[in-house]
């Protein structure tokens, strides 16, 4: 089972700060609250995900059978790749100009 | 014993009920496998005859073909079927019969619940195959947008169909996700590691693990749905509370992904087929599983982009946008590793390879119209438009049907056993392909010409007449097409010339067996020690057939085969399968009873029918285990390995995991919905907050610790060969805890109808109460077992089981409790 987590985690955890941090921009919206809260969210997303690939690539965490450390990692850089790709516009766009 | 006595030994051990009984009773992946298949082709030919009538209709302006009504029942039956009862039908038939074959071993993880899948399927089909007929069907369209699907533009019982059939044909699905997941995982040949799995095995784990999560979205969207229809809880009725874009949100939040939950097996498809037809192996498969991973988890976050003209901020807009241009990276590298493919090797024209050239060409262009369409200006231009309409066929034709195409050309002699003798096939191939593109790149250019998609008819003069006419035209030849691969098959299948075991000399296990296959598919199970195991050693067959292999000498009648360790694949128990039983269809039939009651507002049936689902239920697991432990057995070169039942992690273990995956999805989901009527329905906050009392506090808070802990109690007692009657007593006043606290929650709003809020507050203590009560009767049954002498000490897994259901009881009656009275203790 921790090698199925080890394989899907990482972009698991891209889906839910993903999804938090649109989850997030809809309270905003509503609420008022500041723009800089979400390129915060933004910023902790990447933490979060760097975190997972440093433990996929350590020997505690990270699986030992060569082929699923491979996926695995590669997978991690994925996951960092959409998050920054896909959360990044938060920096460049207004949160709640309707479309 | 000889190869001879072990095919009869076996034969007869494996062996389907004879006569008219077979089809009802048989639990065999084989029989099983083809029943989902041919079930599957039917609904194809009824959603082709559909899209005939469609082009009919459209082929030239103001037709008096068909009025608007019977107009709207067949696009909306169209995409039904095609979706619902031929697609995803489609891939669990194909992984039915061949994943056991491709994995090494003799059947899949739970033969009655492959059974129960096929026949809840069966039955949920006829559903909406009766309304079609009665010219009752749904008629909204297939994604069922409200209001137009809820009473106030569908009065009739036209949705229901829609929304209670495709829910039944949902349970079909998420068992055979269940079922593929832990077979994949655990049911493979001993030696075959994650890295030599089969390439399709791969594409359909990760498309099970995708309807696990993909479907849920869809069946709580349904019952959200139902529940406004029947008792007018308004969940999607703005005046209430509630938001018509909330079934937006929760159905192409299933409905991407399913976009990749049918075109992954496809991919697998191609990914196996491709090889063998250019003489080499797969290139770059590290990076083509990468590749299928990162692809199935990005899909799931592009969902918005169906909803791009709903007029969400234009953030929203960039993450989803950006998402979905995101999920072209992972697709062009399988393309291309495809692509190198054939430039690796030496291609070989046969018939399935002129289905996968013809999928390249298609697909390549649906994807690229996908990603113009994953540019919100350039989506605002063409929604709903028929432009939609032929990417999205591009996509799914090319991208599906094509590649199932060749499946059925490269497989055919596997099932058969037989040699293609006419050659009607390539004729069928050109008049589909060119058929196709005819049909459809023409519907591009009227779509962009301004054609609306689900339109009855359009006036002379439009621009659009000649267009339609010959896309018309060009589908009919598409059709003709089709119903010559249906001859073909047919004329095949009956001239009846006798082929070789291997015509393609393909390097995967399921060509090392007998073809057509026998019941048991493996004489023996094959250790594998390379990703190609029959090229690796072209003689395995025989080899097998000898007894060369694992649990080559049966046992005692059983029907067993072995489980692995997930990474390595190396050999860790030995699992007995069930007999044949008519169970499986008795109990789909009974099910069926729960949601025929909702659709003919027969609701007394409901509850006759939940009873007597449980009592099967029970029947089902009771005729499972033994009461004394058998310890470890002889599985051949001297392994000796503890029958499957004996471990900590039994398969029904892994199958409730997967199962409180989908569950858990539901859950959040249901979370996902009640914050989305929050935050961005209007007319909140509702007229009043649900208030808590102390004993419902209390009870829930007692529950979530009593009952967790007594089971845990109760398997430490079992494992010290102690009795587990007070451990199992604690977690029954536990369970008991969490449906007063349930009940509670259910209390604290007498009117559902009143207003959203108090509806979503009714659907979730429903859900923890149902979840309660499941946990109580699990825990009861175990006592039953316990009492009865079924728990010894190394038979802890029953145990296991009943312990993740309680805890996951547990675990929501906190989140229900605690989302349903926060609001009102903060205000």
């Amino acid at each position: 089972m921790k090698d199925v987590i080890r394989l899907f985690g990482p972009l698991v955890l891209w889906l839910a700060s993903f999804s938090a941090i649109y989850g997030l921009q809809a309270v905003m919206c509503r609420n008022g609250w500041d723009h800089i809260l979400l390129i915060v969210a933004f910023g902790l997303a990447i933490a979060l995900q760097a975190v997972v690939l440093l433990g996929l690539a350590s020997r505690r965490y990270g699986a030992s059978a060569g082929f699923v450390r491979r996926t695995s990692l590669a997978l991690g850089v994925v996951g960092l790749i959409a998050v920054i790709w896909t959360i990044g516009p938060v920096v460049f766009l207004s949160a709640f100009a309707a479309g | 014993m000889n190869a001879l006595r072990r095919h009869r030994a076996l034969s007869r051990i494996w062996a389907s009920d004879r006569s008219w009984r077979r089809g009802f009773t048989t639990v065999n992946h084989s029989d099983i496998g083809r029943m989902f298949l041919v079930l599957a082709v039917v609904y194809f030919f009824i959603g082709g005859i559909l899209a005939m009538l469609i082009r009919a209709q459209l082929a030239s302006p103001r037709s008096p073909f068909m009025g608007p009504e019977i107009y709207n029942q067949v696009f909306t039956m169209h995409g039904t079927i095609m979706m619902f009862l031929f697609a995803i039908p489609l891939f669990e038939g194909l992984a039915v019969y061949f994943l056991p074959k491709l994995l090494g071993a003799r059947d899949l993880a739970f033969p009655r619940l492959t059974a129960f899948g096929f026949w809840c399927y069966a039955f949920g089909g006829s559903m909406l195959l009766f309304s079609l007929v009665a010219g009752i069907a749904p008629d909204s369209g297939w994604f069922m947008y409200p209001p137009l699907s809820s009473t106030l533009g569908s009065p009739g019982i036209n949705p229901d169909f829609w929304l209670i059939g495709i829910t039944f044909v949902e349970i079909s699905a998420i068992c055979a996700a269940v079922e593929i997941t832990v077979s994949i995982l655990r049911y493979r040949a001993a030696g075959m590691s994650l890295s030599r799995m089969p390439i399709f095995a791969w594409y359909a784990l990760i498309t099970s693990l995708m309807i696990l999560t993909g479907f849920p979205p869809l069946i709580l969207g349904s019952l959200l749905l139902e529940l406004e229809r029947a008792f007018g809880m308004p969940f999607f009725q703005v005046e209430h509370g509630g938001d018509s874009l909330l079934w937006q949100h929760l159905f192409w939040l299933f409905g991407h992904p399913e976009v990749y939950i049918i075109f992954l097996p496809a991919a697998g498809v191609i990914s196996t087929i491709l090889p063998v037809m250019a003489r080499t192996t797969l290139l770059g498969y590290w990076w083509v599983v990468v590749a299928a991973i990162a692809l199935g988890v990005l899909s799931f976050g592009i969902w918005v982009h169906h909803m791009f003209a709903t007029g969400i901020p234009h953030l929203a807009l960039a993450f989803f946008s950006a998402a979905s241009t995101l999920v072209a990276v992972p697709t062009g590298i399988q393309v291309f590793a495809w692509l190198g493919t054939i430039w690796k090797g030496r291609p070989q024209m046969h018939l399935p390879m002129l289905w996968v050239v013809g999928f390249f060409a298609t697909f390549v262009i649906g994807g690229l119209t996908g990603v113009m369409v994953a540019v919100v200006p350039f989506d605002w231009q063409v929604h709903d438009t028929a432009f939609v309409t032929a990417h999205l066929h591009y996509v799914l034709v090319g991208g599906f049907v094509f590649p199932m195409l060749a499946a059925l050309y490269y497989w055919m002699p596997h099932m058969t056993g037989r040699r293609r003798f006419f050659k009607l096939g390539e004729a069928a191939f050109w008049l589909v392909f060119i058929g196709f593109h005819g049909t459809f790149l023409l519907m591009h250019w009227v779509g962009l010409l301004g054609q609306r998609r689900r339109i009855d008819t359009y006036d002379a003069g439009s621009g659009w007449e000649v267009i339609n006419l010959i896309s018309s035209v060009f589908s009919f030849i598409m059709a003709i097409g089709f119903v010559l691969v249906l001859i073909d098959v047919i004329v095949n299948a009956a001239v009846r010339s006798r082929g070789p075991r291997n015509p393609w000399r393909a390097g995967s296990l399921e060509w090392a067996m007998p073809i057509p296959p026998p019941a048991y598919n493996f004489a023996s199970l094959p250790v594998v020690a390379s990703r190609d195991a029959l090229a690796a050693s072209p003689d395995l067959a025989v080899r097998l057939a000898r007894g060369e292999g694992y649990l080559g000498t049966p046992r005692d009648g059983q029907r067993e085969t072995l489980t692995v360790d997930i990474a390595a694949g190396t050999p860790n128990g030995i699992v007995v399968y069930p007999r044949n039983t008519g169970l499986p269809m008795l109990m789909a039939f009974v099910t069926g009873g729960v949601f025929l009651g909702m659709l003919i507002k027969a609701y007394w049936l409901i509850p006759l029918a939940g009873i007597g689902v449980t009592a099967l239920a029970l029947r089902w697991v009771w005729t499972l285990g033994h009461q004394a432990d058998r310890g470890l057995q002889d599985a051949g070169h001297g392994l000796m390995l503890p029958y499957a039942a004996e471990t900590d992690d039994p398969p029904g273990w892994w199958g409730s995991v997967f199962l409180l995956l989908a569950n858990a999805t539901f859950f959040g989901c249901l979370l996902f919905g009640y914050a989305f009527l929050w935050t961005v329905a209007p007319n909140w906050p509702p007229p009043a907050w649900a208030t808590a009392g102390w004993i419902s506090l209390a009870s829930v808070a007692m529950g979530a610790i009593v009952g967790p802990f007594g089971i845990r109690w109760a398997i430490f007692t079992v494992r010290r060969g102690r009795k587990s009657a007070v451990g199992l007593g604690a977690a029954l006043v536990g369970c008991v805890g969490l449906i007063a606290g349930a009940a509670s929650v259910l209390m604290s709003m007498p009117d559902p109808t009143r207003h959203a809020y108090d509806a979503t507050v009714w659907v979730l203590g429903g859900y923890a109460l149902f979840h309660a009560a499941l946990a109580t009767l699990m825990t009861g049954f175990l006592l039953a077992r316990a009492a009865c002498g079924f728990m010894p000490p190394r038979r802890l897994g029953e145990a296991r089981i009943v312990q993740l259901w309680i805890d996951y009881a547990a675990f929501i009656a906190l989140v229900v409790v605690a989302v349903t009275f926060a609001p009102g203790l903060l205000s």
